[in-house]
């Protein structure tokens, strides 16, 4: 491990191309930094669900066991180290609060009950000690595989990261709509980020496994697919509690989250979640001769992980710009997603050699 | 498999390896209708015995079907049709709100659909069967390893597939007699 971890020549391309993307946003960042930073943070909050989710998940194998995690762990491993980049490619966003968040503006008409905790210098704070925690927690989990400590380090990991999913959560989209709250809302996004994270690791652990090893057994290629579909009816239950609960009490501190989701033509990437994010996958997921198929499976998988753009976009977008899409929105989810595999192939390799 | 069948060869063998074995051969010369009685599961012996066709599964999918699309047509005409109450203004039919209680009836009924076919296609409750006159059948559930040839089978002959089986050594062959 001590050798630097080496790049593969389409993981360059996709950087310097994720570089020119990322470029390209600040040129036109220049002109209307709002619109871009919502993309940029659309695009960031998109790829730190598979990096954070991934050190989600390695603790709860450390917790529960299985062959499932054995099955997907390089390529947990390989996602949680891009930890340390997605901290790094906060720092836009952090300098940009003011222009981003509503509370933070020239016009801010925050509660005064809530004026305490969005504040721009608490702000900064907050994320500091968060990116902290989750470094930390990567770290710690990486160095405690398989060690007796293990189980310990994750059961209170697991709960360091359901809080801190919250303040993340509360922070960085529930901020962005003035007076909106929601209880259910930190843990529905850590949910989306355990199933990024696992549709990422089974759609790669699948499509690139050993063909000749004995391990990937069809028993194993169906608890993947188990989890997967675990994971999709978790956040469908969530995301839909959430909108039912809203919906039955009716009260303007929380519809004011959905009226420019479900009022506008916004309504139709809700619809596109509720069939292609939810009940597509859930069907597929329920044969068992699809979860057994490796092409199924891994088919599945990428397709939840695209899918996940759709829901990226659905937590940010609607609502605070005039236009419904920019031209950045692809530019910074190409740029940040560029820079995001540089390593990537080889960190898998690595750990599938320890492993091995 | 029908469960009208209760003639045939009952073998007993010693060992778990020696059943597989038994079957695997059996199979191999064409026979199909092979019954396994085991003191603990065997890793394998499912599959060799062939593959399963059955309609649990279609069985299971209707039951969710009707309890699920069953409640929400109970929510809808309960609310809309024969008591309609006005509460806060929402809608008679409130369907965000019928949705959690039509998605337990689906589980439910998905449930007692598929056990209650279990049933069935197993011929349950049933109290008495022709294998447990044959001497020393109980060792099923201590050590005895079973393989029953059942005479539906299209390839059982009675003198053939006696010979068949004692080809294979088991510990003792008897006749399976309703």
């Amino acid at each position: 491990m001590s050798a630097l971890p080496k790049t593969s020549r389409n993981e360059g391309l996709a950087a310097a191309a994720g570089l020119l993307a990322l470029v390209a946003c600040l040129l036109l960042g220049l002109h209307a930094p709002r619109v871009v930073l919502l993309s940029y943070l659309f695009a960031w909050l998109f790829w730190l669900a598979p990096a954070l989710g991934s050190v989600g998940l390695l603790m709860i194998h450390a917790l529960t066991g299985g062959d499932w995690g054995v099955a997907l762990r390089p390529a947990l491993l390989a996602a949680s180290r891009r930890l340390p980049l997605m901290a790094l490619l906060l720092l836009p966003v952090l300098i940009g609060v003011a222009v981003v968040f509503p509370w933070a503006g020239q016009h801010a008409g925050a509660d005064p009950a809530q004026r305490w905790w969005l504040d721009a210098p608490f702000f900064v704070a907050r994320a500091a000690v968060l990116w902290l925690l989750w470094l930390w927690l990567a770290h710690g989990m990486r160095r405690r595989l398989d060690t007796p400590q293990a189980g310990r380090f994750a059961a209170g990991g697991l709960v360091i990261y359901a809080l801190s999913i919250s303040v993340a959560a509360v922070d960085w989209v529930v901020s962005l709509v003035p007076r909106w709250h929601s209880t259910a809302f930190g843990i529905l996004l850590g949910t989306a980020q355990l199933l990024a994270a696992a549709a990422l690791a089974v759609g790669i652990s699948v499509a690139w496994r050993e063909p000749a090893a004995a391990a990937w057994t069809s028993r194993r290629l169906n608890d993947l697919g188990s989890i997967l579909m675990v994971l999709v009816l978790a956040w469908g239950y969530l995301a839909f509690m959430d909108y039912l609960t809203v919906w039955i009490a009716d009260l303007p501190t929380e519809t004011v989250w959905y009226l420019p989701r479900l009022k506008t033509p916004w309504r139709w990437l809700g619809a596109f979640l509720v069939v292609f994010h939810l009940a597509l996958p859930f069907a597929v997921l329920l044969s068992r001769r699809a979860k057994q198929r490796a092409v199924w499976l891994a088919g599945v998988a990428w397709w939840l992980f695209a899918a996940q753009v759709g829901y990226a976009g659905w937590l940010v977008l609607p609502g605070l710009r005039t236009n419904a899409l920019a031209w950045s929105d692809p530019l910074a989810w190409v740029g940040i997603g560029g820079l995001w595999w540089l390593g990537y192939g080889a960190q898998r390799r690595a750990a599938l050699g320890a492993s091995a | 498999m029908s469960v009208s069948c209760d003639r045939g060869w009952l073998a007993r063998f010693d060992s778990a390896g020696a059943l597989l074995q038994a079957v695997r051969e059996l199979r191999d010369l064409g026979y199909t209708q092979l019954e396994a009685y085991t003191p603990y599961p065997v890793e394998g012996l499912a599959e060799t015995l062939g593959p399963v066709r059955n309609r649990i599964p279609l069985l299971v999918l209707l039951g969710g079907l009707c309890g699920g699309f069953g409640t929400l047509f109970l929510e809808w005409y309960a609310s809309v049709v024969d008591y309609p109450i006005d509460v806060g203004g929402r809608p008679d039919a409130s369907w965000p709100a019928f949705i959690p209680a039509a998605l337990e009836m689906t589980i439910l009924f998905a449930a007692l659909f598929g056990v209650t076919g279990l049933f069935v296609a197993n011929g349950l409750p049933r109290l008495v069967h022709p294998l447990f006159a044959v001497p020393g059948f109980e060792a099923a559930s201590r050590d005895g390893f079973f393989l029953w040839l059942r005479a539906d089978d299209p390839r059982f002959d009675e003198g053939r597939a006696h010979a068949d089986l004692a080809r294979l050594a088991p510990l003792s062959i008897d006749e399976v007699v309703p």
